[in-house]
């Protein structure tokens, strides 16, 4: 059980590392090799997190309420804190100069405050949390159908039927994505990642038999099969910009995704010392989601500085195409530092506050 | 744990076929005989049958192939990715089967997986009339029945049950109906017997075998039958001997043709038109390409791997240089009959036809042999550096085939879209209110590589939907059509002009006219709008001298 989560965490360290390539460059040159570095993450950087999440569905969750509890306690309470703080600090960025944009009034605070305790993104830096309601929304419903079939005596057939639900309702968000509705708190996106979620589910039930098609040629195999899809200019998937492809491709390209993360975890976890950072990383996924795009606005800063070209300073989400290695490394490490300092703070008060 | 590393094997195998195999899905059509094919599919299967009927079967003198043919498949949808995707998937089944062939005769997976990938590595796209290019179902079922047959006759020699051989002896005629030549292969019956049962004679095996001698002969009984009943008129199947050294230049031709790495590195013609169409011999950015890259690691751990496993400590024997001396013999012996055609002795030489379709089996023969030379050397001497250094090196040299397969696929790609578009444009009902008129557009029947267009085929296509003749010397036409360079067409006649594109367009823009003329015109209001095309009215300004800026 313990091997099984710590891979879990490597797939979640894979799919955040990849939420940071994706906003930190587009296009990588590396001498005359242009890499689609962007749109090669983009097939599969957010899907994979659902994938984790049905994983980690528990069959035994009879209670509805109290795994919702459960989940808004894991999912909304960092959305509000970091929410909140970012609203707090955005004239500072602004006045910084790293963020565009009118400085926030009176008015304009309290609808960010608003939005956000309603669970809505209020954007900008923390652009990604979008991704948190919608994720929540997903496990609810899931959670919905799974209790709702319950009843049902043959567990094959509750799998069949819980798998029949998702999927229609996963072909609902296709038809609602590919004509541009937008749902309130991205609903669109909550129907399309139903079979994901369900995805992951079936795969903790069936992981022997599935670990035995996923190595180093899955690996292989995938990369050339999600290349080919990137050559062949049918299209991208960026959820928020209801771009999934198309509908008949969707779902393949994203399973293709899903299964090239299985295999480089697998690969990754081969070597210790790597499985543990890539876990570590993964552990906290949360936090580099919230403050990656800060932490890149801070290289561009010393960036800027050092070039003198402060008037790129502003540009969203990165200010330069060239040095995405340290946008990469400072992404993903600086959050980890600046929340393990955090912690660190705030078990040295708890220790104190317990020696009083 | 062996059956783990089998997996393995398998699985790197199966990636290797999915990337050399994949150009199939985007080549489409390279070449006339498969337009025709596609042709009369699109006028219904009622039509499409009784047309291949007539003129494949009957005027060919070859009625016994229409016995089960499966040529149809290719044709039940004219998408692309549908006919690449069957394509693909017979060629997938031969190779298979042929590794399961190796595997089951000589009881080493290290060798039926190193003739497999070899095969996969070393095959080449060309413009040539032959697998993976064109004629693949017509090519690949007979041999997909032959190796059924010889997998039966395998299984005969193991389990001795009559029915397999019964079996093995009636796909053997079955593959023979589908093409002649197979005839040839009756030999290898009695080959893999004396393989199977070392230490037999020869006359012993061939008595123990005799069926498949009973079977050749009753079809060339059949074939003579036909050939009285339906007597044809098909040059390639006429047999005539213009000379003698026309005939050894036809084998030899298919011979050094067969050879893996032939179209990259030794023939001129194809060394001309690789650096025609990419601009200049190998460049980095051929290179540098993930799906190059993932090419070459996977062959490299493919090949690694079997040739270390290659059993060891084995010593050359007089049962080795035979096999090696068969493979040759295949190499050469299916490709008989072919050179005793007059057809063939005319046109196949370094410049013209190269390879014909029964060149996919000399093909499969010399990989086999070369293989089956790299598997014993490392049997033999066994070292590790030299294993890593020949796994390079074939890497190396497999590598510049696919790199020429791509240039190869993407002119081939480039010339089935234009026939789908011009399908697209004549198809549209824009047409219509033209009723019967004749049309000269010559750049419709342009040739490009292979794919040569006959006279008349647009007309006939443009039947389906409405009266237009569309010809290609009528010069006194009612109105002229011109294709563009950017996929657009300019239909004019000396008093008006239309613009048919896919795109929306404004301004001033030179357009090529008939006889190397190029006119500008001012393009005007939209006229239609159907599918993705749109129709404006052109007015023509003056005619451009060529060179002149192309407005947008």
């Amino acid at each position: 059980m313990q091997t099984r989560d710590s891979y879990i965490d490597v797939l979640r360290g894979i799919g955040i590392i990849s939420i940071v390539i994706g906003h930190a460059s587009w296009i990588i040159t590396i001498g005359t090799w242009k890499i689609p570095i962007g749109p090669f993450v983009y097939l599969y950087h957010l899907a994979i997190f659902f994938f984790c999440s049905g994983y980690l569905f528990k069959d035994n969750e009879k209670e509805i309420w109290s795994y919702i509890a459960k989940k808004l306690k894991g999912l909304y309470k960092p959305f509000i804190i970091y929410s909140v703080l970012y609203i707090i600090l955005r004239n500072m960025f602004i006045k910084m100069g790293i963020l565009g944009g009118e400085e926030y009034h009176v008015a304009d605070f309290l609808i960010a405050i608003t939005n956000s305790i309603t669970f809505n993104s209020v954007g900008e830096l923390l652009a990604a949390f979008w991704f948190l309601p919608v994720l929540f929304f997903s496990l609810c419903i899931f959670t919905f159908i799974h209790r709702s079939t319950m009843y049902i005596h043959k567990r094959n057939m509750q799998l069949i039927i819980r798998i029949f639900i998702c999927a229609a309702i996963g072909i609902v968000g296709l038809i609602v994505t590919e004509k541009h509705y937008g749902l309130l708190y991205n609903m669109q996106i909550v129907y399309l990642m139903l079979p994901i979620v369900a995805l992951g589910h079936v795969y903790e039930k069936y992981m022997d038999k599935v670990n035995t098609i996923i190595g180093f040629p899955g690996l292989l195999f995938s990369i050339f099969l999600l290349e080919i899809i990137l050559k062949s200019d049918v299209g991208i998937i960026n959820l928020s910009e209801f771009q999934i492809i198309n509908k008949y491709l969707f779902y393949p390209v994203t399973i293709i995704g899903i299964y090239f993360c299985l295999c480089l975890g697998k690969i990754l976890s081969y070597s210790n010392k790597i499985k543990k950072i890539i876990a570590y990383v993964g552990k906290n996924s949360l936090h580099i989601m919230a403050l990656h795009l800060l932490c890149i606005k801070i290289v561009d800063v010393f960036a800027c500085c050092i070039t003198g070209q402060k008037d790129k300073l502003s540009l969203y989400p990165h200010s330069f195409n060239n040095i995405w290695i340290i946008y990469y490394i400072v992404g993903v490490a600086l959050p980890i530092m600046i929340w393990y300092s955090i912690n660190k703070v705030f078990l040295a008060l708890k220790r104190k506050k317990d020696e009083r | 744990m062996k059956d783990d590393k089998n997996k393995e094997y398998s699985s790197y195998l199966f990636i290797l076929t999915i990337i050399t195999l994949f150009p199939m899905l985007q080549k489409g059509i390279m070449c006339n005989d498969e337009l025709l094919l596609r042709k009369w599919a699109q006028g219904g299967i009622k039509y499409f049958f009784r047309t291949t009927f007539v003129n494949e079967y009957i005027d060919k003198g070859r009625i016994l192939g229409v016995i089960g043919n499966l040529k149809f498949l290719s044709y039940i949808s004219d998408n692309k990715y549908i006919f690449g995707a069957i394509n693909l998937s017979f060629i997938v089944i031969a190779v298979m089967l042929y590794v399961l062939i190796i595997n089951k005769l000589f009881k080493e997976k290290s060798l039926a997986l190193l003739t497999g990938a070899m095969i996969l590595a070393f095959l080449p796209f060309t413009f040539e009339f032959s697998v993976p290019n064109a004629f693949v179902i017509v090519t690949l079922q007979p041999m997909i029945f032959l190796e059924i047959a010889i997998l039966y006759h395998l299984r005969y020699l193991e389990k001795g049950q009559r029915r397999n051989a019964i079996i093995s002896a009636i796909f053997f005629l079955w593959s023979m109906f589908l093409y002649e030549f197979l005839i040839t292969y009756v030999f290898v019956f009695t080959i893999i017997y004396l393989l199977k049962k070392s230490g037999e004679k020869i006359i012993d095996a061939i008595k123990r075998t005799w069926y498949y001698y009973v079977t050749a002969i009753l079809y060339l009984g059949l074939y003579v039958g036909q050939s009285i009943v339906f007597p044809t008129n098909y040059s390639g199947t006429q047999m005539g001997i213009k000379s003698i050294k026309d005939i050894l230049r036809v084998l030899r031709v298919l011979f050094s043709s067969s050879f893996p790495t032939y179209f990259s590195y030794f023939n001129e013609k194809y060394k001309y038109m690789f650096r025609y169409y990419n601009d200049g011999n190998v460049k980095w950015s051929n290179i540098v390409q993930l799906r190059y890259v993932i090419y070459f690691v996977v062959l490299f751990i493919l090949l690694k791997k079997v040739l270390s496993n290659s059993e060891k400590n084995k010593k050359w024997c007089k049962k080795d240089f035979s096999i090696i001396a068969i493979a040759i013999i295949y190499a050469i012996l299916p490709a008989l009959p072919n050179s005793l055609s007059l057809m063939y002795q005319d046109g196949l030489n370094e410049e013209q036809f190269i390879t014909i379709p029964v060149s996919i089996y000399l093909y499969f023969s010399t990989v086999f042999g070369i293989s089956y030379i790299l598997w014993k050397l490392f049997s033999v001497y066994s070292n590790r550096y030299i294993i890593t250094t020949v796994s390079l090196i074939i890497c190396i040299l497999g590598g510049g085939v696919q790199i020429r397969n791509v240039v190869f696929i993407n002119e081939q790609e480039r010339n089935y879209n234009k026939i789908t578009n011009i399908e697209n444009v004549l198809s549209i009902s824009y047409w219509k209110q033209f009723g019967k008129i004749v049309i000269y557009a010559p750049s419709l029947y342009t040739t490009m590589n292979s794919l040569a267009i006959e006279p008349g085929h647009w007309t006939e296509y443009s039947s389906r939907y409405n009266d237009l003749c569309v010809d290609g010397n009528i010069e006194s036409a009612d109105a002229k059509l011109e294709m563009q360079e950017d996929g657009d067409f300019y239909f004019y006649t000396d008093k008006w002009g239309i613009l048919i594109t896919s795109r929306l367009q404004k301004g001033e823009k030179i357009l090529d006219a008939i006889n190397n003329k190029r006119q500008v015109v001012q393009i005007g209001n939209i006229l239609w709008k159907e599918r993705n095309y749109i129709i404006y009215d052109v007015t023509p300004i003056y005619y451009a001298k060529i060179g002149e800026r192309q407005y947008d």
